[in-house]
């Protein structure tokens, strides 16, 4: 499978003898159309990227130039820093645990939201505002008030009968649960992409389907799903990227605590580079974090091919 | 934009300053007074809230006033995203010219010569004559001057008096040893019954092991920047807290050692002011912000003694005002830092804010406009600095990650992670690898 | 894939689509979505009942409706800084509003030229586009600040939104590709048999067709750029350009006396926007489909 299958084809009709000119020209016209991209990307990413990955294989304290040491940031990864190889277990644990539950809950309620419910819009607008809040203040105190030993849920369990509960938020076998359901809670940037997604499917599609007779599960698995398959690849790959690089709900809520349970890698990342100006260990912790994304990315792209149905003439 | 409440207060300040300059002949008034108004820029950074940064104004504004060809910007963020800030503009050649500096980044910035070296700029413009020599001395690298302390603070141990009268125990003796103390809050926390502890764990914090060590007569490093305490002393301090969390005197680890901390944490959801701990340990200057968010009274003591030992706190310079090296206004800045620590105004505008002022006339100025609690602390600062002896060695560059460590490893040995004699050559093993690097 | 007639359909916006899985009486639809508002909106109401609480009670006072009401952390916020808050307000929309139009429309075109174009080395190049976005942004910003230091841009919007108008956020040029992808190709044969060229064909038939897709770029960009403060914090000196974002952090730091209030009330205030702007365009989600025309 080669690169070039990754992205789509246009279909229209080939003629032998025009073919070579039709498509020089649509070559160069492409060209121009992502001339805006390859400028930017040349001026403000490169040059960067390239810096951070020369910073990767040097000390550089920001305070002093960078001196060249080799390998030595990747060998002190994998075999001299314990605190490195907690943050990958804990980040692997985050991103294949929150990734599936808040795209379900997306999908959900993207689709419960997409009827002609009374008042969708506005109920659109309240499941969006959990991720407008972001990496406040308020987010910080309230997530370990709520879930703290004397926390809302503990008093809901209470109710319940449950007695002799520890706080969730600062022992490390749970903390990382509650940052889980945070990342859960702020689902509103997916939900909406499914949103826009399911409206674009055609309304006509369901009615011939209904007048052939199929029931509401089997017009969502045959119609709705399918259709929507682009979207939920473009989701799944993304927020498996973003939560590859979750940082700031860590930063402000535990700190990475209790015991290093949600030293989230980025994280760690950011407090090497930093906090202890260590920038070339954290560049090359980068470029580390950079090959995982890719590898993932790669991989789900390959099974792409199996399940997702675009529209223009693939699969 | 200003408004008109600012410019009254900094006329009134203005006053203040003009008669005040006339008695004590301090301030240097326009030594370089030539050319326009705002023809010598200078950047000032720091950190704070924007509390300190109303008072830095006011500073700014009086210095202006008697030097109107210097122009002062100034800008501030907190404590974290400063030292990002920094590193950044440092890396990128943007330096600002006058910078807030912390203990824990001075022997890292002097180290790469990042810090002009101010022994040309005293007794002129920078007069330290009357100034506090405990606290000068401790804010130096090298024997050198690299910066004015801008204030200084002790470790204090803030209490609950309510919570003690409740459990019916007397206030703490400023002698009490250790020992003492594990019985007297043990006392506390049985009487207080269940969800209330006797103290926060001191298991994890730095600072208290440090002045521990001090009382056992030896500093945190040695003076090539090495650990200078054995395993024993590790296992010692951690088994005490161990001891206190087993018989339910210190919090637990979930609240105490292993929590969590972030810059949120403090003071308002913390243990002491949500009435499951009754003692805490901090700076003495942040009893103000304590309580500020404390509906009852809180009151200060030292730290648990050592029998027969040497003193373990020390005064701190808790932040001070540097120049960068490669400024292009070596005069003008070093004027400033004279202003700020020496001219009555502007010790006023500073208050105690970021600690006690190194200025001997600071405390004659200052004790009018005092609140209740500022005072409080100035009471303590009377008493603690009984129990103090000045540090000696200065922290090398790593000993944050160092610190990070420590606090890692004692919250690991608070949940049961990690036995005591592990975790102690294990961190032991961590903060000389730290160490070397550096 | 079925036929489709071109015909210009107004789907009624009541008109239930009920393709749900499950057969749910409308009761417990609303009970669970009813249950789901409080827990969305908890965080939120907290806020915004501690910003009008007085700063000792915020902590102490555990319901959500205020012992004492006052609008001290309104006044004292907006003024606690040398610059008010009206002028952060200012900056962070003139930032957010340029992000959102070079995004959309520098995305737009790369994202059609990967989604309906063929030239070399597409998978290539698709390839790089996406790896920008699997690098942290955090480790970037040193060699970017240099960069900027050497423009002349720090202190001014322009390392904040100059690069938005050349593409950089790979992020919506991926969802735009996906979206754009999701429209059938038969409009894009007729329009070009009908003698169009592609730019045409990008203006004219497929972006009024990806108006869903360029509205979530739209709000996204918004939203994102409104919080981000680590941009600004590196770039930003004076304070008279300094955004929302940024100025929050002036009032809570543990080394200081933290002003919770303030930081409650201001960060209510900085939430309005971005709900407002949301609220407005999210409709765009619904009203572009409906008058699009293609779909049925």
């Amino acid at each position: 499978m080669t690169l070039e299958d990754l992205a789509p084809s246009p279909l229209y009709q080939r003629k032998q003898g025009r073919r070579s000119y039709r498509a020089l020209k649509e070559n160069l016209a492409a060209h121009v159309f992502l001339l805006p991209w390859f400028a930017g990307l040349l001026i403000f990413t490169v040059g960067p990227m390239i810096a951070s990955l020369y910073y990767s294989f040097t000390r550089y304290d920001l305070l002093s130039p960078p001196q060249w040491i080799g390998l030595g940031n990747y060998v002190r990864m994998f075999t001299q820093d314990d605190r490195y190889l907690t943050a990958l277990r804990v980040t692997f644990i985050y991103v294949f645990v929150s990734v599936p539950l808040k795209l379900t809950f997306a999908l959900f309620l993207a689709v419960l939201l997409s009827k002609g419910l009374r008042a969708v819009g506005l109920y659109r607008a309240i499941y969006y505002v959990p991720s407008l809040l972001g990496g406040s203040v308020a987010i910080a105190i309230l997530w370990k008030r709520i879930f703290g030993i004397d926390g809302i849920v503990n008093q809901a369990l209470g109710l319940f009968g449950v007695t002799g509960l520890q706080s969730w938020i600062s022992v490390p076998n749970t903390a990382m649960s509650t940052l889980v359901l945070l990342a859960i809670w702020q689902f509103g940037s997916p939900m909406l992409i499914f949103v826009a997604g399911l409206k674009q499917i055609p309304r006509e599609l369901y009615d011939s389907a209904q007048v052939d007779g199929a029931g509401p599960v089997s017009r969502f698995l045959q119609i709705t799903l399918p259709l929507l398959t682009p979207l939920i690849f473009f989701n799944l790959v993304l927020q498996m990227i973003g939560s590859f690089q979750v940082f700031t709900s860590a930063l402000i809520v535990t700190n990475g605590g209790p015991a290093d349970a949600t030293l989230f890698y980025t994280l760690y990342l950011y407090q090497q580079g930093f906090g202890n100006y260590q920038m070339g260990y954290a560049s090359a912790m980068a470029w580390v974090l950079m090959v995982i994304i890719m590898v993932f990315t790669a991989m789900t792209f390959l099974t792409s091919r199996f399940w997702v149905f675009y529209q223009d003439g693939r699969s | 934009m200003q408004t008109t409440l600012k410019r009254r207060e900094f006329l009134r300040a203005g006053t203040a300053a003009l008669v005040g300059s006339s008695v004590l002949g301090l301030v240097s008034c326009g030594s370089t007074n030539s050319g326009t108004p705002g023809s010598t820029p200078l950047k000032l950074e720091f950190w704070g809230t924007t509390e300190r940064d109303k008072r830095t104004r006011q500073v700014i504004s009086l210095f202006e006033q008697s030097h109107p060809q210097v122009k002062i910007t100034s800008q501030f963020t907190d404590f974290n995203s400063y030292w990002v800030k920094l590193g950044t503009e440092i890396s990128g050649g943007n330096e600002p010219d006058l910078l807030q500096m912390d203990m824990s980044y001075l022997a890292q910035f002097t180290q790469r010569g990042l810090l002009l070296d101010l022994t040309k700029d005293i007794p002129d413009p920078i007069n330290l004559t009357d100034f506090d020599q405990v606290l000068l001395k401790g804010s130096e690298a090298n024997n050198t001057v690299y910066g004015v302390p801008l204030g200084g603070n002790y470790q204090a141990t803030f209490y609950r008096t309510d919570l003690l009268t409740k459990a019916g125990v007397g206030d703490p003796d400023p002698n009490m040893t250790w020992d003492q103390f594990a019985t007297y809050t043990t006392k506390i926390a049985k009487a207080l019954g269940q969800g209330v502890w006797g103290t926060d764990d001191g298991s994890n914090n730095g600072i208290i092991f440090e002045v521990f060590l001090r009382q056992r007569g030896k500093e945190a490093y040695t003076s090539d920047g090495q650990i200078n305490y054995s395993k024993q002393d590790l296992v010692d301090w951690w088994t005490y807290w161990d001891d206190m969390r087993k018989s339910g005197a210190c919090l637990p680890a979930s609240l105490g050692a292993g929590a969590p901390t972030t810059n949120t944490t403090n003071p308002p959801d913390s243990p002491l002011l949500t009435g499951k701990s009754v003692f805490h340990f901090d700076w003495s200057n942040l009893i103000v912000a304590w309580q500020k968010f404390s509906p009852t009274k809180l009151a200060m003591t030292v730290f648990p003694q050592t029998a027969g030992s040497q003193m373990g706190h020390y005064f701190k310079c808790s932040q001070m005002m540097s120049i960068s090296s490669r400024t292009k206004h070596t005069a003008e800045a070093a004027s400033f830092l004279n202003f700020t620590i020496n001219d009555p105004g502007a010790i006023k505008a500073l208050d105690i804010e970021r600690g006690i002022p190194g200025a001997a006339t600071a405390k004659t100025i200052l004790k009018p406009q005092l609140t209740a609690v500022q005072q409080e602390e100035l009471a303590y600062i009377d008493l603690v600095s009984q129990y103090a002896r000045p540090k000696a060695v200065l922290d090398p560059p790593a000993a944050g990650q160092v610190a990070t460590a420590f606090m890692l490893y004692a919250s690991k040995i608070a949940f049961g992670q990690i036995s005591i004699p592990a975790g102690a050559d294990q961190f032991l093993a961590d903060a000389q690898k730290l160490l070397k690097k550096a | 894939m079925s036929n489709q007639s071109l015909r210009v359909v107004g789907a009624p916006r009541n008109q239930a689509m009920s393709f749900l899985p499950f057969t749910w009486p409308r009761f417990f639809t609303h009970l669970f979505l009813i249950v789901g508002t409080v827990i969305m909106l908890y965080p939120a109401l907290w806020m915004l009942s501690a910003s009008f609480k007085p700063s000792d009670q915020i902590f102490s006072d555990p319901g959500l409706w205020p012992r004492t009401f006052t609008l001290d952390n309104y006044i004292n916020g907006w003024n606690a800084l040398d610059t008010s808050f009206g002028v952060f307000f200012l900056n962070s929309f003139i930032v957010c509003i340029l992000v959102v139009i070079g995004n959309v429309f520098s995305c737009s075109l790369a994202a059609f030229a990967f989604a309906r174009m063929r030239f070399t080395l597409r998978g290539f190049w698709f390839a790089v586009m996406l790896a920008t976005i699997m690098l942290p942004g955090s480790i970037l910003i040193v060699p970017q600040y240099v960069l900027f230091k050497s423009l002349g841009w720090l202190d001014t919007f322009l390392p904040l939104t100059a690069p938005k108008f050349l593409a950089t956020d790979a992020f919506f040029i991926f969802l735009l590709v996906q979206f754009i992808r999701t429209i059938p190709t038969e409009l894009d044969d007729s329009a070009k048999i009908d003698g169009c060229g592609p730019f045409q064909l990008y203006w004219r038939i497929l972006m009024p067709l990806s108006l869903p897709a360029l509205a979530t770029t739209a709000i996204f960009s918004f939203i994102t750029t409104w919080g981000d403060f680590f941009g600004p914090l590196i770039y930003l000196n004076d304070q008279s350009v300094y955004t929302v974002a940024v100025a929050l952090r002036s009032f809570v730091d543990s080394t200081g006396t933290s002003d919770y209030g303030a930081v409650f009330a201001m960060g209510v205030l900085s939430l309005i926007p971005v709900f407002v702007i949301f609220l407005i365009f999210q409709r765009h989600l619904i009203e572009g489909i409906a008058t699009s025309g293609l779909k049925g």
